[in-house]
């Protein structure tokens, strides 16, 4: 009996109106591939720009080929500049030591790990015998 | 030419994650977080716009920017501040004014007649289907903030607390707005209630 008074009491009319309503609710228009389509390639441009103006690098997809090479030549000051690291860190490695420790905080903070490894694969840092 | 989206979803993006955390994935560069974000969230966005406007290509251009501006706000989203749907909404609602303001007059009928339930028999299919457009004529026909507040409660299946905060207004305002609503409602159905087989329910 509590229960029945828990509700305020409907009218058939209100009831029948209710119940239209949500079948109305039912019939909800679904959003075409189109419109879909449009509202992600907007997530996706504000995305691009927002994190091509302003991102830290860290977060962004890491650059491939060339732009990769050029970003990182530019911070180490050109061919020369990584010339210069290259020996500094085989210098390091000849005698012993861990490699001089300005040298690897650059490194993290530009990529997060070392790319130690990476620099030595590819071609443009092949060192003359 | 819009770009294929069928691409996957980026891999920190869950598909259960709660929407504040879609929201700070998307803010971050996560590829799919603005996907799920629009899974969930569109078809909701343009079901109102479409029955606030009673027009399906404006109800698609609201929808569309009211995502825009979601996608905005997110690296400035305060969770404790808002649902994501409830924030939608009320952007929504805004959106159409102006629109309806703009026309300076009420939404007409809609264009979004679907079909009646497939079993149900021809007969009763076209008195549904009449129910269904009496049903969007009169609710045109409602005052704005009365249409608003039936909508978000009774087909869009808010509670009071959130249709007051997507109408930016008090509870008691909607429970006066829901109430006025359905009374208007019921006046304007009333002289086809038999025609539209209401006596049989």
């Amino acid at each position: 009996m509590t229960d029945r008074h828990d509700k305020p009491r409907h009218t058939t009319g209100e009831e029948a109106l209710e119940r239209e309503l949500a079948r109305l609710g039912r019939l909800a228009p679904q959003p075409g591939p189109d419109l879909v389509a449009r509202v992600l390639a907007d997530a996706d441009a504000l995305q691009a720009q927002r994190h091509g103006e302003t991102a830290p690098v860290a977060a962004r997809a890491r650059p491939a080929g060339s732009q990769w090479w050029h970003v990182t030549l530019g911070l180490l000051g050109g061919r020369q500049g990584l010339a210069g690291l290259a020996t500094v860190a085989l210098a390091g490695f000849w005698i012993g030591a861990d490699p001089p420790a300005p040298i690897t905080a650059l490194e993290s903070a530009f990529w997060g790990v070392s790319v130690t490894v990476e620099i030595q694969d590819d071609p443009l840092f092949t060192l003359e015998d | 030419m819009p770009k294929d989206h069928a691409a996957p979803a980026g891999t920190e993006t869950q598909p259960e994650a709660p929407d504040a955390a879609l929201m700070a994935l998307y803010s971050n560069g996560d590829p799919g977080a603005a996907r799920l974000l629009t899974v969930r969230h569109l078809p909701r966005v343009l079901a109102f716009a479409t029955r606030m406007l009673g027009d399906r290509a404006e109800a698609e251009d609201v929808a569309q920017e009211a995502m825009m501006r979601l996608w905005r706000i997110a690296p400035e989203w305060k969770p404790e501040a808002a649902k994501v749907s409830t924030w939608l909404y009320r952007v929504t609602a805004n959106l159409c004014t102006d629109r309806l303001r703009r026309r300076g007059r009420a939404a007409g009928l809609d264009d979004t007649s679907e079909p009646a339930d497939g079993a149900a028999g021809v007969e009763a299919g076209l008195i549904a289907a009449d129910r269904a457009d009496a049903l969007r004529q009169a609710l045109a026909e409602l005052p704005e903030r009365q249409r608003q507040a039936v909508i978000l409660r009774h087909i869009e299946g808010l509670d009071n607390p959130a249709i007051a905060e997507a109408m930016d207004t008090g509870i008691e305002a909607v429970e006066s707005l829901i109430a006025r609503g359905k009374r208007g409602l019921m006046a304007r159905l009333a002289p086809r209630r038999s025609e539209l087989g209401y006596d049989d329910d």
